[in-house]
């Protein structure tokens, strides 16, 4: 019989991480994409 | 760092721990007697409030250096610091109402222990949002450091809660003093885990740094752009 507080500990800490690991990474590609911009007005290799 | 030890091969150490930590966990930790099967919640309740308080720590010291050298480095250190830590505090606070419920017959209670954890997401939930309202960047680290030098106080006060009053949460089981402690095979379960959520811990602090170092490179840009566009 699976215990369901187990597996919805282990469940919630994966979805955590998950979204935490998404939303950071989401935010760096932003500021990626706005830096080559930027650096594509300006001239800047 | 980046060349020693490359994000992607962090990423792979890090899933590789947990995935051990997990073996242990299920395959190796014995069945508690009395709790049941309930009770491997413990592992990974106990790792992310040791986590979380180190978190804390962290952000104690990176505060405290950026007030002394005025270093960016240090501002985004205790930044990341706490926003990795706010994660983990959370898990904390959502793993123990699960392991409480069936164990106590309640989700939550207001004694020292609980209040205390909660009272430190409160002080990462502050941090960040000191961050994010205040416009001035120089402005908002200062004031931020303030909160993360004054807001260590309640670390060493949570981890004594259990030790200084009785508390309905369990009297502690490691460093507990007499009649305390673990199978040796929990032990090891614990701390594998334990290294393995640091290792977590370390690689999103990395993620943040560069997304920091990105989000001052993108601010500089704008900045000569600006002034480009002026003369």
């Amino acid at each position: 019989m699976v215990n369901v507080y187990l597996v919805l500990a282990y469940g919630l800490l994966w979805g955590i991480f998950t979204f935490y690991a998404w939303v950071i990474q989401g935010r760096q590609q932003r500021l990626e994409k706005e830096l080559a911009e930027l650096k594509r007005m300006l001239g800047q290799p | 760092m980046r060349k020693i030890f490359p994000p992607t091969l962090h990423l792979l150490v890090t899933l590789a721990w947990l995935m051990v930590a997990t073996y242990l966990i299920f395959f190796y930790a014995p069945q508690e007697a009395t709790m049941g099967e309930v009770q491997r919640i413990f592992y990974i309740h106990v790792a992310s409030a040791w986590t979380a308080m180190l978190a804390y720590f962290l952000i104690f010291l990176g505060s405290v250096g950026y007030l002394w050298k005025r270093r960016d480095a240090a501002d985004d250190f205790a930044h990341g610091a706490a926003e990795v830590g706010f994660v983990f505090c959370t898990c904390v606070l959502v793993t123990g109402p699960l392991w409480a419920k069936p164990v106590w017959g309640i989700w939550w209670t207001w004694d020292a222990r609980l209040t205390l954890t909660f009272v430190l997401w409160l002080l990462f939930v502050a941090y960040l949002m000191l961050r994010s309202y205040v416009i001035n960047p120089g402005r908002a680290a200062v004031l931020a450091a303030v909160v993360g030098i004054m807001g260590f106080v309640d670390v060493p006060i949570d981890y004594m809660a259990i030790r200084w009053w009785r508390t309905q949460h369990p009297q502690p089981v490691i460093a507990g003093g007499e009649g305390s402690g673990l199978d040796p095979r929990m032990w090891v379960a614990l701390f594998v885990t334990w290294g393995a959520f640091l290792c977590l811990f370390a690689y999103l602090l990395r993620q943040y740094m560069r997304l920091a170092a990105l989000r001052r490179e993108v601010a500089n840009l704008r900045r000569l752009r600006g002034t480009n566009l002026g003369t």
